[in-house]
Order: C-alpha cells, then sequence, then structure tokens
C-alpha cells in the first residue's frame, strides 16, 4: 500500500485540474456579446468624480458620466456632450450652454443646468476635499468662494437661467474652457442621491457605489468587486444609447504590469494599462499590431531646491541643464519611444511647440563655464546635494544616468536618494532635498495645463516659483483671441520659465497599451482619453 | 488542559497589548500620512480631513480612544485609503479569500509533504529518496514568483485551461493553491523525513518489527506518531501565514486576498487597516500556537500540561 501513495497522492491533485481543455477566453466570449475588458491598474479610492485625486481613472468615470461637452474619440476636440450647443459671448466671458431636451440620469430624472449649478457649489465648497478646485477659479467669484471669504454662491459665474440653459461667467478668456467643461471635475453629480447620502459636500459618503450610484454617462455602475473588478452595463437611458454598441465594460483592477500582462496574453483582456518595460521589444517584434505607444500630454522633470545652495543660482541650474544629453538619455530607454524635451510643454496642442534662446540642449562646455562662473569650476567645492526620486525602477534608472552625466560633463558627484513613496511626498513639500523627481500630466490640451502650474503662488507650485514677467505673459495668452499671437506669448512665457529653470524638464512620456485587434473605435491620442460610444468589439 | 488553556490566553493579552502600541506608535511616526500625496493638497482642507479623523488630537488620546473602540465593541475603525468602507468591512471581505486559498494550499501541501516525507523516510538513501529530497530543496529555493509564472506559462497561457489571474471560478483556485501549496510541502517533507528517520531507529519501532506489525502499521500507528512532531511545531506559525495570505501569490494570480492589502496598506499609510490586519495576524498567530501545543502535549507522551 505504501508504495501506491505517490499515485493515490498525485490524482488528488489531478482531480484539481478541471475540464482538461482549452476554455473559451473572456475576449473571445467578450468579442461576440459586447462585453470589453480592460484593465485599469490600481481600484480607485471612489466613483464620486467630483474626489478624483488625479486623472488616472478618468476613462472609467467616462463611461458612468457626462460633462456639457464630450471629445472626439480621435484628437479629442470638444463635441457635444451634455450640451447640445453653446454661445460664446463676443469678449469670451460669457459661455451660454443649452442642454439637450432627451438628457436622462439613470433613474430617469432629467439632467438639467440645475444638477451642473449644484456640482460646481460642491466643488467649491470650502468643505470639500478635492485638489482640482482650482479647475473653477477661471469662473467669476468662485476663488473667493472656494476659500470661504464669501458664502453667497449667487455671488460665482453659474447660472442656471432654466431647466436647459446654464450660464458660466469667467473672470478672464479661457480658450480651452469648452475641453474644460469635459473633464471629470466638472461631470455633474445627481443631487438628490448626493443628499441623501449626507450633506451635499461631506466626501465619502458611498452614493457612489452599485445600486446607489445614479450617472448619466452611457453606462451604469453593475458591480464593483473590491481588488477584481468594476463592471458597467449599457444605460438604456443615455440619450445617445441607440448608437452605444458595448453592452458591458469589465474594469479589472490589476496593479502589477506582470500578471497583467499574463492575463492579456491568456485572453483575458483587450486593453492593458501598463506594458512591462522587459515586453516592449517582444511585442514591438512579434505583435506590433497590438502594441501601442504614443506620445502622453506629460512631462517628467526634476524640480530644483531654489531656496537654498546650490541650486539657488541660475547659473548652477542652467549648468546641470546644458550638462544633460537628453536624447542618449531617452535612447537609454529606447522601446518606450521617449521624446526629449526642449522645454515644459509637450509638442501637439494645436500646433503649439516650444522653441526659443532658452529651449533645452545638450552643451556641455557651456555648462562647465556656467558652473565656473558660479564659483565651482570643474565642480571643485561643490556642496553634497540629494537627488530625491521615490522608489521605482524607472526613476532609478532616469537618476543614475544623469549622476553619470553630470559627474562626467560637471565633475560633480550628487547622491542619490531612493525614497519610500509617501516618505518621498511628505519631504518634498518640507523642501528637503536639493532635487526631486517630479512631473505633471496636463488635464486639457493647451500649453496653459503645464504653464498655469508655475504662476507665483500656485497650488502645485511647490518649488515656489515667482516671476511676475512670467505670470504676465500667460494671463495675457488668456486675452489673446489669435492663436498665432497667443502660442507668440506662451513661447515666451516657456522661454522665461526655461531661462529661470525652477524645474528641469527631461522627456515626455508615452502611453503605453496592449490592445487586442478586435476592438474598434478606439486610437490612440495625446491625453489616453477613449469615449466608449462609438467603441465596439469585431471578430 | 483548562488551565492550561486559560494560562495561555491571559498571558496573550499583554502580548497583543504590546504588538498593538508598538504597531500604533510605529507607524504614526513614520513620515508622510494617509493624505499625502504627489498632487499636493490645500492645507486648510487637510486640515478639515484630519479634523474629520481625529487626527489632529494629541497621539496618547488617539491611541486610547483607538484601543477603546477595538476592546469595547471591535471596532477598527474607518479606512483611509477606502474611505466609505470600514477596515471590520474590508476584513469580513477579503478574510475569506486569504482563508480560502490557505486551506487549499495547506491542503496541497500535506498532502504532498507528508507523502513524499514518508516515502524519503523509508527508501532512506535510494534514488527515490535523492529524487524527492531534491524536488524539496528545488520547492524551497524556487521563489514563488518564479514558481507561480511558469505553471501560468504552461496550464494558462500554453494549454489554456485555466486563467492566467483572477479570483472568479472554482477553476482560479487552482494555480495559486499548488504554488502556495508546493513551497510548503517542501518544508513539510523535509521535516517529515527528518522526524521519521529519528523515529524509525526508536527501540519501540524495533519491538514493533519484532512482534511482526506489518510496515504499514508501524508507519501509521507508530512511527508517524512521534515523526510528526517538528511537521507540528512548524505548522503552528506555518498555518498562521498561509491562512493571513500571501502578497507575492495574491500579486502573481490577482486574489483579492487580505496579504495584499496589509502590504499595500503599509504604503498608504492606512493606519487604521495597518493596525487591523496587525492584530488580526497577531491573534491567529497566538492562536494556532496554542493550538500546536496541544497537538504537540497529545502526540509526545513525554509532554505534559504545566
Amino acid at each position: 500500500m505504501l508504495n501506491r501513495l505517490p499515485l493515490v497522492s498525485a490524482l488528488a491533485l489531478l482531480t484539481f485540474i478541471p475540464g482538461c481543455s482549452r476554455h473559451d477566453s473572456a475576449v473571445g466570449i467578450g468579442n461576440r456579446t459586447q462585453v470589453l475588458h480592460q484593465n485599469i491598474g490600481a481600484e480607485p479610492q471612489d466613483l464620486d468624480p467630483q474626489l478624483m485625486q488625479t486623472n488616472a481613472h478618468f476613462n472609467v468615470l467616462m463611461a458612468l458620466y457626462e460633462g456639457l461637452t464630450g471629445y472626439d474619440p480621435r484628437d479629442l476636440h470638444p463635441v457635444p456632450g451634455i450640451a447640445e450647443r453653446w454661445d460664446i459671448s463676443a469678449d469670451g466671458l460669457v459661455y451660454t450652454f443649452h442642454l439637450r431636451a432627451d438628457a436622462r440620469w439613470s433613474n430617469g430624472d432629467p439632467v438639467t443646468a440645475h444638477d451642473f449649478a449644484f456640482s460646481a457649489r460642491r466643488m467649491l465648497s470650502p468643505n470639500f476635499p478635492t485638489p482640482y478646485k482650482h479647475y473653477f477659479d477661471i469662473l467669476r467669484g468662485a476663488e473667493d468662494y472656494g476659500a470661504g471669504r464669501v458664502t453667497d454662491f449667487s455671488t460665482v459665474g453659474v447660472h442656471a437661467l432654466d431647466a436647459r440653459t446654464l450660464r458660466l461667467e469667467l473672470r478672464q478668456p479661457a480658450p480651452y474652457l469648452l475641453f474644460l467643461v469635459g473633464g471629470f471635475m466638472w461631470m455633474p453629480v445627481h443631487r438628490a442621491t448626493v443628499e441623501a447620502h449626507g450633506a451635499f459636500d461631506a466626501p465619502y459618503t458611498g452614493w457612489a457605489s452599485p445600486g446607489e450610484l445614479v450617472g448619466n454617462g452611457p453606462f451604469t455602475l453593475a458591480a464593483w468587486r473590491h481588488g477584481e473588478e468594476i463592471v458597467v452595463r449599457k444605460n438604456p437611458r443615455y440619450w445617445g444609447a441607440r448608437n452605444v454598441r458595448l453592452q458591458e465594460i469589465h474594469f479589472h483592477l490589476i496593479e502589477n504590469a506582470d500578471t497583467e500582462e499574463r492575463a492579456y496574453r491568456s485572453g483575458q483582456l483587450h486593453v492593458t494599462e501598463f506594458v512591462p518595460a522587459s515586453k516592449l521589444a517582444t511585442y514591438a517584434e512579434t505583435a506590433p499590431g497590438e502594441l501601442q505607444v504614443v506620445p502622453f500630454f506629460s512631462t517628467y522633470l526634476y524640480e530644483f531646491n531654489l531656496a537654498r545652495p546650490p541650486f539657488d543660482d541660475p547659473r548652477v541650474r542652467r549648468a546641470f541643464a546644458l550638462a544633460i544629453d537628453r536624447a542618449s538619455l531617452a535612447a537609454s530607454q529606447s522601446q518606450q519611444h521617449l521624446l526629449p524635451a526642449a522645454g515644459l510643454v509637450p509638442p501637439g496642442t494645436d500646433g503649439y511647440r516650444f522653441t526659443g534662446e532658452h529651449a533645452l540642449r545638450f552643451d556641455p562646455a557651456a555648462a562647465r563655464r556656467l558652473l565656473a562662473e558660479a564659483g565651482y569650476p570643474d565642480g571643485r567645492g561643490f556642496p553634497s546635494a540629494n537627488l530625491s526620486y521615490d522608489v521605482s525602477a524607472r526613476h532609478q534608472h532616469v537618476a543614475e544616468v544623469l549622476q553619470q552625466m553630470w559627474e562626467k560633463n560637471l565633475g560633480v558627484r550628487v547622491n542619490l536618494a531612493n525614497i519610500e513613496g509617501r516618505v518621498f511626498h511628505a519631504e518634498r513639500v518640507q523642501r528637503k532635498y536639493a532635487l526631486a523627481r517630479g512631473g505633471w500630466v496636463g488635464d486639457y490640451l493647451d500649453p496653459h495645463a503645464f504653464l498655469s502650474v508655475h504662476l507665483t503662488g500656485g497650488g502645485q507650485n511647490v518649488a515656489g516659483y515667482a516671476n511676475p514677467e512670467f505670470d504676465r505673459l500667460v494671463r495675457a495668452a488668456l486675452d489673446e483671441r489669435d492663436q498665432a499671437a497667443r502660442h507668440e506669448l506662451y513661447r515666451q512665457a516657456e522661454d522665461a520659465l526655461m531661462r529661470d529653470l525652477p524645474v528641469l524638464p527631461l522627456y515626455h512620456y508615452t502611453s503605453q497599451h496592449l490592445v487586442a485587434p478586435s476592438v474598434r473605435g478606439r486610437y490612440p491620442n495625446l491625453l489616453d482619453y477613449h469615449p466608449y460610444q462609438g467603441m465596439w468589439l469585431g471578430p | 488542559m483548562l488551565r492550561f488553556i486559560a494560562h495561555r490566553l491571559l498571558q496573550a493579552v499583554p502580548v497583543l497589548f504590546i504588538i498593538i502600541a508598538v504597531s500604533f506608535f510605529m507607524l504614526r511616526l513614520a513620515p508622510g500620512g494617509p493624505f499625502t500625496a504627489e498632487k499636493a493638497i490645500p492645507p486648510e482642507i487637510l486640515r478639515n480631513l484630519e479634523a474629520h479623523y481625529g487626527l489632529d488630537k494629541p497621539l496618547h488620546v488617539q491611541f486610547f480612544t483607538y484601543l477603546g473602540k477595538v476592546v469595547l465593541h471591535g471596532d477598527l475603525g474607518p479606512s483611509f485609503k477606502y474611505s466609505n468602507r470600514t477596515v471590520n468591512e474590508i476584513i469580513a471581505d477579503k478574510l475569506p479569500v486569504s482563508l480560502e486559498l490557505g486551506g487549499l494550499a495547506l491542503l496541497v501541501a500535506l498532502v504532498l509533504g507528508l507523502t513524499f516525507g514518508i516515502l524519503a523516510a523509508l527508501r532512506r538513501n535510494t534514488f527515490l529518496d535523492y529524487l524527492y529530497s531534491t524536488v524539496g530543496m528545488l520547492g524551497i529555493c524556487v521563489p514563488t514568483f518564479v514558481f507561480g509564472p511558469l505553471l501560468v506559462l504552461l496550464f494558462a497561457i500554453q494549454l489554456g485551461w485555466v486563467n492566467a489571474s483572477g479570483w472568479y471560478t472554482w477553476q482560479d483556485r487552482v494555480l495559486p493553491a499548488l504554488t502556495l501549496g508546493f513551497v510548503f510541502s517542501a518544508y513539510i517533507m523535509r521535516l517529515t523525513r527528518a522526524g521519521m528517520l529519528e523515529v524509525l531507529h526508536q527501540d519501540y519501532i524495533r519491538t514493533a518489527r519484532a512482534k511482526g506489525a506489518s510496515e504499514v502499521r508501524i508507519v501509521l500507528r507508530h512511527a508517524l506518531r512521534g515523526g510528526l512532531l517538528p511537521v507540528v511545531a512548524f505548522l503552528g506559525p506555518g498555518t498562521a501565514d498561509l491562512l493571513t495570505g500571501s502578497f507575492v501569490i495574491e500579486t502573481i494570480f490577482q486574489v483579492p486576498g487580505l496579504g495584499r492589502e496589509f502590504v499595500n496598506s503599509a504604503f498608504n499609510r492606512d493606519y487604521t487597516l495597518v493596525l487591523g490586519t496587525v492584530i488580526l495576524f497577531a491573534v491567529l498567530i497566538v492562536a494556532c500556537n496554542l493550538v500546536v501545543d496541544l497537538v504537540q502535549v497529545w502526540l509526545n507522551p513525554k509532554l505534559k500540561f504545566e
């Protein structure tokens, strides 16, 4: 009997293995039933569009809600959303939106201008914890109300003239406003649902959960299995429902890029959120049609500590900038098709591309000269300086490449400080660094999305940069109606920024996905936004 | 025996208190907080949030408030990351998954480990012994993040029998349980082999043989009881470890268990979730050790409840 024990154990284990035949994959079934399987990586904290902390989950929100405008899936220009048309006053300060008569919430209530006014009031309430409040500051009176200096909401430039007419009054022209009002921070929330769960401006009351959430997008929330998936189902009450072909979308919550890639290969996913760096070359060779690597509206950069030596000296900052060979830095991660940065704003916004006297370039001789002028000939006497970054293979790689470039071209050796994420962000706010890893992703397709970060006193202006000339140029650009003249003002503003270098742009990221050939109507674009209204699955 | 159990339970109280206190203060002394993020939140909103969660009070007040809620109501507080869920809800949601995975893995580990451990001991220094021992050593040496993806490559991607990841159908349980169980089976196999070898040389086994007892009877009735002692000692903390989830296995196979929550909660500075999982793990380990001690006394006539 003892001799047969291994056999018995092996049989016991074999019973684990089911069917022993190739099963039908989720992708295969999905193609037949119009069920899209897309991974979105980390789980969202909440599905309340006004509580998002980053734009990473916009693709889920776009299924559940719709703003005044929507986006063309190819180039993202604003198209009618809940508003079917709009009028803009001659001075560019008053926008009147005319809402569709057939726009409905998922419970059947009509979507009205009052819903948008309510949502703006909620967003601007001083109690409401959102990092995106400043996106409403463009409205007249919004800043004072948001800071609690004024308590009368009627002073804010959002007015529901009637159920189907919404008027926005701006404090200065904003050529990107039509784009902005399609974004997640401007998506409306359903007042009765929000207030049934707590005060109108109380965060995290749980109203945005399955069975409770009332949205106005092409899909409704069907299930949220924590750590597994968020499932949305076609919303029959959506005004454009007859053109929506997808029946369901499963947003998977796989955080690990390797796990995700294996799931893709075994037919569990149509669209991945990442591509493991080690797999980029393989896919480029074996399945180039499934690999999407396209420019992303973002800039990878380092922040200087402007408050203390050595980087309080603009000559030192410039020397460090000139000593970087961006082309070879990008080439060292060649599979990612990174674009070396000449300035802060990524190219691609209506033809804007930064050029100028202070455009970033590689000039080691000039870099050494500047460093000598600043009192550190050949790096002699240069104080000890830390380059801090949060733990990640990419940040580590970039930091090591730059450390070598600076050592070779300037004779200066910076210390690398690889710091756990939360510690890093806490220290960054306290400015406990000489150089820190940073980055920016634009929320709307306009150079203003990048340049406005560095306005004096701005909420995300961690470096504390202040230059009245730069502020004037950026504000003047908003008032300019002619696009060529506006781009010229942006060019001058960016040139001033690159002269002062409060931040050191390195390259522009790319977005990287694996997309199954059966996915139709999904187009690579600069913000990686993919409206689902026109998406469908082929054979 | 009841006195022994009562005594051990009393001992557990200060142990748990110290674990909670040390974790609480270590966590709070770590830089960064639950609301630290790449995009800075305006200071006045940060203050509102901190007041909402009581983080603005002195640390010792927060500690005793927390301790009071845990002890009196079993209330582990709201999670900071998953803002509209409580830690109790998260544990109730995820612990069953970890228990299921851990239980299956334990089954795999015991079936494989005991069988091959006993066989290796009985066929000492033969080809079979070397084979089992080599595989066992491999099981200990090859990390799960290598073994798991290899299984996925074969069974999910090449053969297409199961999914590469997820936790939806019973088929999804197979690969994670095998991966996690295999590693543990290797330890159990080596401990069983060593334990059995020691016992098989004892006088009472020779006596049993002399009496003409069958080999099966000798092994299962007489030798196994003593031979399992090292395995049982290992199973105490081992079981607690298996049942509370594995960060690596849960990440490789996208299993929505507690292990991933535990590790991520530390990165997220989700104070209440970290403490909640720490308390749960501590209680499980204390409980498993107690059970192991009871089993050991039962198995080993030389031990008494003292």
